[in-house]
């Protein structure tokens, strides 16, 4: 077929002039359309990223300033073991934030969407709600929820469940809470975006053809849904990665992520350049992982369009 | 008699505010191809899944193979569906497909392969066997369908216009195939259509159904020559009628006055005798004749309109009463007479029917 397609165009020599004169016209004006966006990424985006580049290959200052002379200790300083571990907690606290949203998210958009139409768009909205406040905010209130004399203990010692506070604030544990509850609407959006466009004639071709209900919830639910499940996973899994504040608030600043360690090298310990050789690690991190998942997702469903 | 492979009995299926289907009491015998033929809306598919047990009805009982199947779920019934949209599960292979019913059921694997392998043999798709469902044209997604449900053996299949998205060719071919395949395997088929020529060329019985009720129960022929009511008449095929009162009868014929004119129709052939009704005659029954005839009931009219439309000409004659009636030239006239030609147009009383006004 391509070669054919070759041959073709080989021989039609007279042709190929004009093909190229209106494909530069195109591409002349496909430019002055997107040029908005381009100088927004430019100015935004590019530019920013390659100061952050910049300035992670330069050395620290002794007052907290760049000094600029090129070295490649602020990467080297990610494979000391306690730069190393760091980046192992991130990625076992974003893996167990990822798997706990999409296990209870999948569920959750199933029932909307199985839902009558009248009640999803209600449900739907309930989800997205509490994203009209300020997070910080709700992780306060959790913070009001979990502490020692907070209302969940206060509840349990009352009605003596309990005869001393339960730890329940400070910990790895209260983080993971914190970054479920706040993530958790970024799994439910797509998955409910991906079951709710599933084609009911195939879960009853299923039926048909002698699926029982979990059979086809296996064989034709799961895997036609599998983009939306995809899709819910890189929502919550990188966003986790930089919710430094949920850390720093719930967990008591004892675990660690990547996004704590940026942020700590800027408006703590005053170190530019580490801080920025960080940003540009969890950055090639997150880009590892959205290549792996359309990898992944493409040799499986055939389906060009995730995300 | 043998008991009916499928059964419903003064079925109705009512949703919210509409009903669907009405007093739906149908039989179909073992090996017999039935259509449900009706115009969208109609009722025939919900009818179907019934059958099929995606929908319960509201009322009535549903018998597959002497089970009374109203509370049994799909999953465990005797049919197979081939739906309008194919349902060809995207992310499986034409195999893969074909083997889902059997691998639902935990038949061994040489057996699937063998068995998917005869049935890709049986629709000539041998070749496609590990292409997915998008590489395929329409019309092999078509035979996956129909080799889906078949590979189970069921007793029945359904099927749900399942031509309706092929083009004419495609789907003429097509329905040569699924009455031979019907034919070849003796499987009970339960066809949905709208299709009227469809369901001419391939039933064995034909249930015509409107407004969620049924009209008439009949052969093709049946049907063809002998609709039982106006709203048949007129969907099925081309259909001039005629409209006037009953001025009497005798022992053979009933004579209707319209046109200004008496016609006689067999009384054998009425299937209403109110004081109005309708007669109906196909175009392809009536003739242009020279000078009225004593055999045949005529009457004159002009010719208004010469219609060419491939295999016959149609021509568009007025009656005196002002009413438009479609006549097939046929082929000893062929081009004989022009527009503003005065004629007779004659049939014979065996070739119309009364209906109900």
């Amino acid at each position: 077929m391509l070669k054919k397609e070759n041959a073709t165009l080989a021989t039609d020599i007279p042709i190929k002039p004009k093909i190229k004169h209106s494909k530069k016209k195109i591409n002349l004006a496909a430019i002055w359309t997107i040029s908005p966006v381009t100088i927004w990424l430019l100015l935004f985006l590019f530019i920013p990223l390659f100061f952050i580049l910049v300035v992670s290959v330069m050395s620290r200052g002794t007052y907290g300033g760049i000094e600029y002379t090129f070295t490649l200790e602020n990467y080297a300083r990610f494979f000391e073991p306690l730069y190393l571990r760091i980046i192992v907690v991130s990625i076992a606290m974003a893996a167990a934030t990822t798997l706990i949203c999409v296990v209870f998210g999948y569920p959750f958009a199933y029932i909307i969407a199985q839902s009558p139409a009248k009640y999803r768009t209600l449900l739907l909205l309930l989800v997205i709600v509490p994203f009209w406040t300020n997070s910080l905010i709700r992780t306060y209130a959790w913070i009001v929820l979990l502490r020692t004399e907070g209302v969940i203990n206060t509840i349990l010692l009352k009605i003596g469940l309990i005869a001393e506070p339960l730890t329940l604030l400070y910990n790895s544990g209260a983080t993971l809470i914190g970054f479920v509850y706040t993530l958790f609407p970024f799994a439910v959006l797509p998955l409910y975006a991906s079951i709710e466009k599933l084609d009911r004639t195939f879960l009853e071709a299923s039926s048909d053809l002698g699926g029982r209900p979990w059979q086809t919830f296996l064989n034709v639910t799961l895997p036609l849904t599998f983009p939306g499940v995809v899709a819910a996973s890189l929502l919550v899994f990188i966003p986790t990665l930089g919710l430094f504040f949920i850390s720093d608030l719930m967990g008591g600043a004892k675990t660690m992520i990547i996004g704590n360690l940026i942020k700590n090298q800027f408006l703590t310990a005053r170190d530019w350049p580490f801080g920025s050789a960080a940003s540009i690690i969890l950055m090639v991190l997150t880009l590892m992982m959205i290549l792996f998942y359309l990898k992944v997702s493409g040799g499986k469903t055939d389906d060009t369009e995730l995300l | 008699m043998s008991v009916p492979m499928v059964e419903l009995k003064n079925v109705a299926k009512r949703f919210k505010d509409f009903v669907a289907a009405e007093n739906i009491n149908i039989s179909v015998e073992s090996g017999e191809f039935l259509t449900l033929l009706g115009p969208s809306g109609c009722g025939k598919t919900t009818t179907l899944r019934m059958i099929a047990g995606f929908e319960q009805p509201t009322e009535g009982e549903v018998w597959v193979n002497g089970q009374m199947v109203n509370h049994v779920e799909p999953y465990k019934r005797d049919v197979n569906t081939v739906f309008q949209s194919y349902a060809l599960f995207p992310h499986m292979s034409v195999f893969n497909n074909i083997a889902y019913g059997l691998r639902m059921k935990k038949v061994p694997k040489s057996e699937i392969k063998e068995r998917v392998e005869k049935i890709l043999k049986l629709v000539q798709l041998e070749k496609f066997s590990s292409r997915k469902p998008h590489q395929l044209s329409g019309g092999q997604k078509q035979r996956v369908a129909i080799a889906r449900a078949l590979v189970n053996n069921p007793k029945v299949l359904l099927l749900d216009e399942p031509l309706g998205a092929l083009d004419l060719k495609l789907r003429k071919q097509m329905q040569v195939e699924l009455k031979h395949l019907q034919q070849e395997l003796q499987i009970t088929f339960v066809y949905v259509t709208h299709d009227q020529e469809e369901a001419l060329t391939m039933s064995d019985r034909i249930i015509i159904m409107n407004d969620g009720m049924i009209e008439q129960i009949g052969s093709p022929t049946e049907i063809y020559e002998r609709p039982k009511t106006r709203f048949i008449a007129d969907f099925i095929g081309e259909t001039n009628l005629f409209e006037g009162a009953v001025t009497r009868m005798d022992d053979q014929f009933v004579y209707v006055n319209c046109a200004s004119q008496e016609i006689k129709v067999h009384r054998e052939f009425t299937s209403d005798l109110s004081d109005q009704v309708s007669i109906a005659v196909r175009p392809e029954k009536m003739k242009i004749l020279p000078a009225p005839d004593e055999e045949l009931t005529a009457i004159r009219g002009i010719l208004r309109e010469k219609i060419y439309v491939g295999s016959v000409t149609k021509l568009i004659f007025e009656f005196p009463n002002g009413q438009h009636v479609t006549v097939n030239e046929t082929e000893g006239h062929r081009g004989m007479s022009k527009i503003g030609d005065q004629l007779y147009i004659g049939w014979h009383p065996k070739d119309s029917v009364i209906l109900r006004a």
